[in-house]
């Protein structure tokens, strides 16, 4: 991330809304069409990280 | 191997219906070179000139990638290690992805490659946005002639 993309508006998702630090495909602050990690995988139909469950 | 999913990320062979769709790991290109976080930039620069490369992937010996040198960190800096200068954790895809969806991406991005990896990280080529273009092109293209034929056929 450059210093000028620091001072700009983060990015939200063009999916869900989200607000995201950069794109997740192009890692790019600056990008029209920004994806959240999440939108993406479901996007790839790739899996997503599963939440550990934790007894006790 | 975990399950299905990371048996499709290794990119194993598989069966059914959309076994036959071109994948990022059928199109990434295996001979993608490669670097290593202590070499220094200028001499890498040198390797990807004569090659006629303008991205190179930076892993370690178990072939895990690191790091990512695309055209604009190529360019920077000549002695310091590639640890300094490289892209560090770049966004990976993995070999199942169908290429259509990436092609899309890469275009709508203006994304010029990607690394493709297993699931553990390791890498599986790079794909380069010209040829993720290129086989999502003839891949339409094949599937509008399928479809034509069956139209006239009826």
């Amino acid at each position: 991330m450059t210093a000028g993309e620091a001072a700009l508006e983060p990015p939200t998702c063009i999916q869900c809304g989200v607000v995201v630090e950069c794109c997740a495909f192009c890692e790019r602050v600056v990008c029209a069409e920004a994806i959240c990690y999440r939108c993406l995988r479901i996007q790839f139909r790739e899996s997503l990280p599963g939440l550990h469950v934790h007894g006790g | 191997m975990d399950g299905e999913l990371d048996w499709l990320a290794a990119g194993l062979p598989t069966e059914g219906r959309n076994a036959d769709r071109p994948r990022a790991g059928d199109v990434a290109r295996r001979d993608a070179p490669t670097c290593r976080l202590d070499e220094p930039i200028g001499q890498v620069r040198a390797r990807m000139q004569a090659a006629g490369w303008d991205a190179c992937v930076v892993v370690n010996d178990e072939r895990v990638v690191l790091g990512l040198l695309r055209a604009e960190e190529l360019r920077r800096g000549q002695d310091e290690p590639i640890e300094q200068v490289m892209r560090p954790g770049p966004s990976t895809f993995r070999p199942h992805v169908p290429i259509e969806e990436l092609a899309h991406h890469m275009i709508h991005h203006d994304l010029p490659s990607s690394p493709v990896t297993t699931s553990d990280g390791r890498l599986v080529g790079l794909l380069r946005r010209e040829d993720a273009a290129r086989v999502a092109l003839e891949q339409t293209r094949a599937q509008q002639a399928d479809h034509e034929a069956a139209n006239d056929r009826r």
